[in-house]
């Protein structure tokens, strides 16, 4: 045991000055002081050298065209359509990487991000047919909602772990509904596709759906 | 069905208190907290981990996960086996991560001591204690069957299992008698910051009768004294002059079992706040010491904490709150939680008087507990006695140290002997 004569104190750690105020100790005897906290090594910094060139690579990419984009042709906004890529690229890539990723939770984030790439793309870069909304959303919801499908009856036991992402990517495959009756969409037929299966979906959920997937349906929705 | 999946039915929604926490909890801000057993030798690795096992069996509410819903998370049960192991993070670590499917407490050792660290949202201080007592209870049945009576006294301290489990914030929910507690912005700790996920622990030991006195003399609670005595401290230590205006305040949880009847395990606490502005009031420790009794006294009533349960309540169950997606509930309440603790300075947690029956307690030294401290909260005290040993266990995220010494040199001017222990924190990473 130390005695830190400033403080007033006793101290019982092996240090050579007072942890209060930085004095130095005199001893009382020579007995060590017992360590209370293990020592710990030190973590090292993470530093990720791909991801910072990639990062960087993005940016650069991005103004270039821009500056591009606005000293030829500013009528058309084509880099727009670079950046929504490259935007979606990074989605992509983090939810790729994830440590702890869930496959429905990959697949639904999927969806909404090549949603909106898709809508740029029509957006900015081919105004004059209404691709989108008539073709590219209505399939590309179907497809998300047919693969969570076709996981929940391959993996049978996997229901209640792909009960909340079923459910939201069905809703997501009724969207092309209001696209309809928003007069946005002039080929129907896709869309039509699009909400009558994710209706059916939804519908099997409840039919199907046995005491377990009950609970987990309350514990996902619970308010 | 198989038995992992019936168990993963039983699930429970997170009491009020603990909705904040998952949204909030990162590597520094981890909302863990540990309360220590030191025994009066070394710790027997197989021996914690058979009686981790047994006293699991009383407190099956702890054997539960963290998932997310759409709206809200919520506590799943779970079969993964807790596993004692040696001490080999910093205190309070890191517990929850989203996504990750692990328990939501650990129990650690070094040398003689026993450690429980819960994450915030599955149990508060007295529900773990429980828990804490139960595993050391266990463990020296274990150890020293032979030197224990033959029917050794038993643990009064084990409530059923639905009462373990039950939300007594929405037992009491009255939302007739809300109060909104106004809040302005108090003086924030600055200092130097030490490196992301280390902390500083400093404790010191007192004898329990000498500050019980210390604090009957000025007629006030120690609880009280404490409080004062860190508004003093980072006054005179921290404080720039540009800031005098604010005002300092501590936040100080009390445990609502002591007001309500209830036994739950989970989270039933509810906090005051009690301030000092040094620019309109008198600047030496009496003054405070006398502002800070009073108000505790006016605060700490059924009246005044069922005021602030039901507006607590009544922020959960408005209809707004209930209906936002969980994605964007999360950013929310991160604001709002910064917002809530910018209004104090430091906090103070008092866990009272801890005990085990009696010739348990002849093979213990001492129980201890730490608060993590926080990027505002940057100190934090956390005090506790265990028969004549009062422990004071000071946290913090900032390499100063003056805070502690104003307190501990306070208390050494008014006669108290410490005794002081710390951890390592590498000095020359930060200066």
């Amino acid at each position: 045991m130390k005695y830190c004569k400033k403080c007033d104190v006793s101290i019982n750690s092996p240090v050579s000055r007072c942890p209060l105020c930085y004095a130095t100790l005199t001893g009382k005897d020579n007995m060590p002081e017992p360590v209370a906290y293990p020592e710990l090594a030190q973590a090292a910094a993470r530093y990720n050298m791909l991801f910072r060139i990639l990062l960087f690579l993005s940016l650069t990419a991005s103004v270039v065209c821009v500056t591009i984009n606005l000293v030829t042709t500013p009528a058309r906004l084509w880099s727009a359509v670079v950046i929504a890529n490259i935007v979606y690229m990074w989605i992509a890539i983090g939810t790729a990487m994830r440590k702890h990723a869930k496959l429905g939770h990959t697949i639904m984030i999927q969806g909404i991000s090549l949603a909106g790439l898709i809508m740029v793309m029509n957006l900015f870069f081919d105004t004059r047919v209404n691709w989108a909304f008539n073709y590219a959303l209505p399939f590309l919801f179907f497809s998300v909602t047919l693969s969570i499908t076709i996981i929940v009856i391959v993996k049978r036991m996997a229901i209640r772990d792909f009960i909340l992402y079923f459910i939201l990517t069905a809703l997501m495959g009724l969207l092309p509904l209001l696209a309809l009756a928003m007069g946005l969409v002039t080929v129907i037929w896709p869309s039509l596709v699009s909400a009558i299966y994710s209706g059916l979906a939804l519908v099997s959920i409840f039919i199907f759906a046995d005491n377990a997937t009950k609970i987990e349906l309350k514990k996902r929705f619970h308010i | 069905m198989s038995n992992a999946e019936k168990t993963r039915d039983i699930w429970y929604d997170l009491d009020n208190a603990a909705k904040i926490f998952p949204s909030v909890s990162d590597e520094d801000n981890t909302n863990v907290f540990r309360l220590a057993c030191e025994l009066k030798e070394p710790i027997e690795p197989d021996a914690l981990q058979q009686a981790l096992d047994t006293a699991m069996e009383s407190f099956p509410y702890f054997q539960v996960v963290m998932r997310r819903g759409l709206f809200w998370f919520y506590l799943e049960r779970s079969n993964l086996r807790p596993a004692a192991k040696p001490e080999g993070e910093r205190p309070c670590s890191r517990l929850f991560y989203k996504q990750v499917k692990e328990l939501l407490f650990r129990v650690t050792y070094f040398q003689n001591r026993i450690n429980l660290e819960v994450f915030h949202a599955v149990a508060d201080g007295v529900g773990a204690f429980d828990l804490l007592r139960a595993i050391v209870y266990q463990y020296i049945l274990l150890v020293h069957r032979g030197e224990l009576p033959a029917q050794p006294p038993t643990l009064d301290s084990e409530p059923p299992p639905t009462r373990q489990v039950e939300d007594s914030f929405r037992h009491y929910y009255n939302p007739s008698e809300k109060s909104s507690p106004f809040k302005v912005r108090a003086y924030n700790l600055a200092g130097t910051l030490l490196p992301s996920g280390s902390i500083r622990v400093i404790s010191a030991t007192a004898p329990t009768p000498a500050l019980l006195a210390l604090a009957k003399s000025r007629r006030t609670t120690v609880t009280a004294y404490l409080a004062a005595l860190m508004i003093c401290a980072v006054y005179h230590e921290m404080m720039p002059k540009r800031a005098s205006g604010r005002t300092i305040s501590v936040t100080i949880p009390v445990d609502l079992r002591g007001h309500f009847t209830s036994e739950t395990a989970r989270n039933f606490f509810s906090v005051v706040d009690v301030g000092y502005n040094f620019a309109d009031q008198g600047g030496d420790f009496d003054e405070v010491l006398a502002s800070v009794t009073a108000q505790l006294g006016e605060k700490v009533s059924a009246g005044a904490l069922t005021g602030r349960l039901n507006y607590n309540m009544s922020v959960q169950s408005n209809i707004f709150t209930r209906f936002t997606p969980l994605i964007l509930k999360n950013i929310i309440l991160r604001i709002a939680y910064h917002k809530a603790e910018s209004a104090t300075t430091c906090a103070l947690s008092n866990m009272g008087r801890l005990t085990i029956p009696a010739p348990f307690s002849d093979y213990i030294d001492r129980f201890s507990c730490l608060l993590n401290p926080t990027r505002i909260h940057r100190w934090k005290l956390c005090v506790c006695s265990f028969e004549d040993k009062f422990i004071l266990n000071f946290t913090s995220c900032i390499a100063e140290t003056s805070l502690h010494k104003y307190v501990v040199r306070h208390l050494s001017a008014a006669g108290i002997p410490l005794c002081i222990t710390c951890n390592g924190v590498n000095e020359d990473e930060i200066l």
